[in-house]
């Protein structure tokens, strides 16, 4: 099992339809199932305590609130309330303009070198896959800006001084290459 | 769009990386091709993995309290992220003028929304008055033509009840031999049969003597509706069989045959033959 999806996956459809009928149990049931991979996401995104637990309560809030608009075509509950809480914490690194889970990219002018680095997972963490295997540094570096950053492309081609063309490709190849392994990870 | 293109907006659209333009005609796309929306759900999905590289964080317990006390409560409401912000009275004042604004408008959205609900309410109510008048003509043209059955069934019980039973034919018809009176022939055979019901009867003779050249052979009726015998005309000596009428409605209780000057009598004189129905 996944480390830290654990059990989010067993959240279906119905437990979301309940929800949209006004049942509180149920929620509470998608809140226990959900909240440790969103609050992980949110420390990820947005490092502060403090601005993860109000992302939360927003996220929360809105999947009670909107649960009735929630469409199993477009995805599982999860996949929903992931895309929700990302959406949330860009917007809200990009209202207070902060860039709090990376590290500013600087070049070392002596050596030419990159010094930016992507935040590592936590050493505890029993991860044994790896869902961006076979891919290069520079491309994980880009899913990684794109993803948990919530940086458009020309904001990655800029930062990494790369034209967007280059940008495109690499996040598309990266995609890609996620859409292959999950089959053999379970979300 | 462009298959190809389709798969590479989705997989950045996942992403979070398209923008402007882009993102917009992508959206556009989105919102009318379900094969690319199913495109962008896989990646989105494809995406989760990268979850798979974060440590395992556990929120603090008064979050949930946090979230549902919110759920339950009121509707949740979004905050910003933490940052200062010291009201002045231009604030205010702005504040207060988008208040009322606010008021202004949402009164105005309300007004119209329950005159269109009132308008859509009287419309589904006149239409289902309609209907209900419709409903009510038909129930009672169902009962005008229950009654119509309901009559017709007494009417045809009571002229069942009021018929009566069939007759049998053969019940009015009764046979019955007639007896020579002195000495005859003594093969001869005379049996007569008479319908009450029709007045009408048959004669068979068998070998019955030839009568003297003057003489004829005459049938009568005796009958308690007439004083005297009542003619029922001549049997000439070659008939073996004679059919005979009454001459008006009457009791037939005897036939008698006597033997009368050539043309018959008005009263019998010799009488040959009597037999008793």
């Amino acid at each position: 099992m996944n480390p830290i999806l654990g059990h989010s996956d067993t959240i279906g459809p119905e437990v979301v339809r309940r929800i949209a009928g006004g049942d509180v149990a149920a929620f509470e049931q998608l809140y226990d199932a959900f909240s440790g991979v969103l609050y992980s996401l949110g420390v990820r995104m947005l490092e502060r305590k403090e601005d993860v637990e109000e992302l939360l309560v927003e996220v929360f809030g809105k999947i009670w609130k909107e649960a009735e608009r929630y469409d199993p075509r477009r995805g599982s509950p999860l996949a929903w309330a992931i895309a929700m809480t990302r959406q949330s914490a860009i917007e809200r690194i990009r209202k207070i303009n902060r860039r709090l889970h990376v590290k500013k990219v600087e070049r070392d002018e002596a050596t030419g070198e990159r010094a930016f680095t992507v935040k590592e997972p936590d050493k505890n963490a029993p991860l044994k896959q790896d869902p961006l295997k076979g891919l290069p540094e520079d491309v994980r570096e880009i899913i990684d800006l794109a993803y948990f950053g919530g940086l458009l492309q020309s904001q990655i081609a800029e930062r990494l001084a790369l034209p967007l063309t280059t940008v495109k490709s690499r996040m598309h190849r990266a995609m890609m290459q996620l859409r292959q392994n999950l089959r053999d990870f379970t979300i | 769009m462009s298959p190809e293109q389709s798969e590479e907006y989705a997989a950045l659209y996942a992403l979070g990386g398209l923008e402007g333009a882009e993102k917009r005609a992508f959206e556009q796309e989105l919102s009318k091709n379900a094969v690319t929306a199913a495109m962008v759900a896989e990646f989105e999905k494809a995406s989760s993995l990268l979850l798979t590289t974060l440590p395992k964080l556990t929120p603090p317990p008064s979050l949930k309290s946090r979230v549902l006390q919110g759920v339950q409560d009121k509707p949740v409401v979004v905050a910003e992220p933490t940052k200062k912000f010291e009201l002045s009275p231009t604030w205010i004042a702005w504040g207060v003028a988008a208040a009322v604004a606010i008021f202004c408008i949402v009164q105005m959205a309300s007004k119209t929304h329950l005159t269109n609900a009132n308008t859509r309410l009287a419309e589904e109510s006149k239409s289902l008055q309609v209907r209900i008048a419709g409903l009510q003509a038909e129930r009672e043209r169902m009962e005008t033509r229950m009654n119509t059955l309901e009559s017709e069934r007494k009417s045809i019980d009571s002229r069942m009840a009021s018929m009566e039973p069939p007759k049998d034919p053969l019940k009015s018809i009764q046979s019955f031999r007639l007896a020579p009176q002195g000495p005859v022939q003594p093969d001869t055979e005379v049996i007569a049969t008479w319908d009450s019901e029709r007045q009408e009867g048959v004669l068979n003779l068998a070998r019955l003597p030839i009568p003297p050249p003057d003489r004829s052979y005459q049938l009568w009726i005796i009958t308690p509706d007439s004083p005297q015998p009542v003619d029922a005309g001549l049997i000439v000596s070659e008939t073996a069989r004679l059919e005979f009428k009454a001459p008006f409605p009457l009791k037939l209780t005897a036939l008698a045959i006597s033997l009368e000057p050539k043309g018959g009598s008005p009263a019998p004189t010799t009488v040959v033959y009597v037999g008793k129905l």
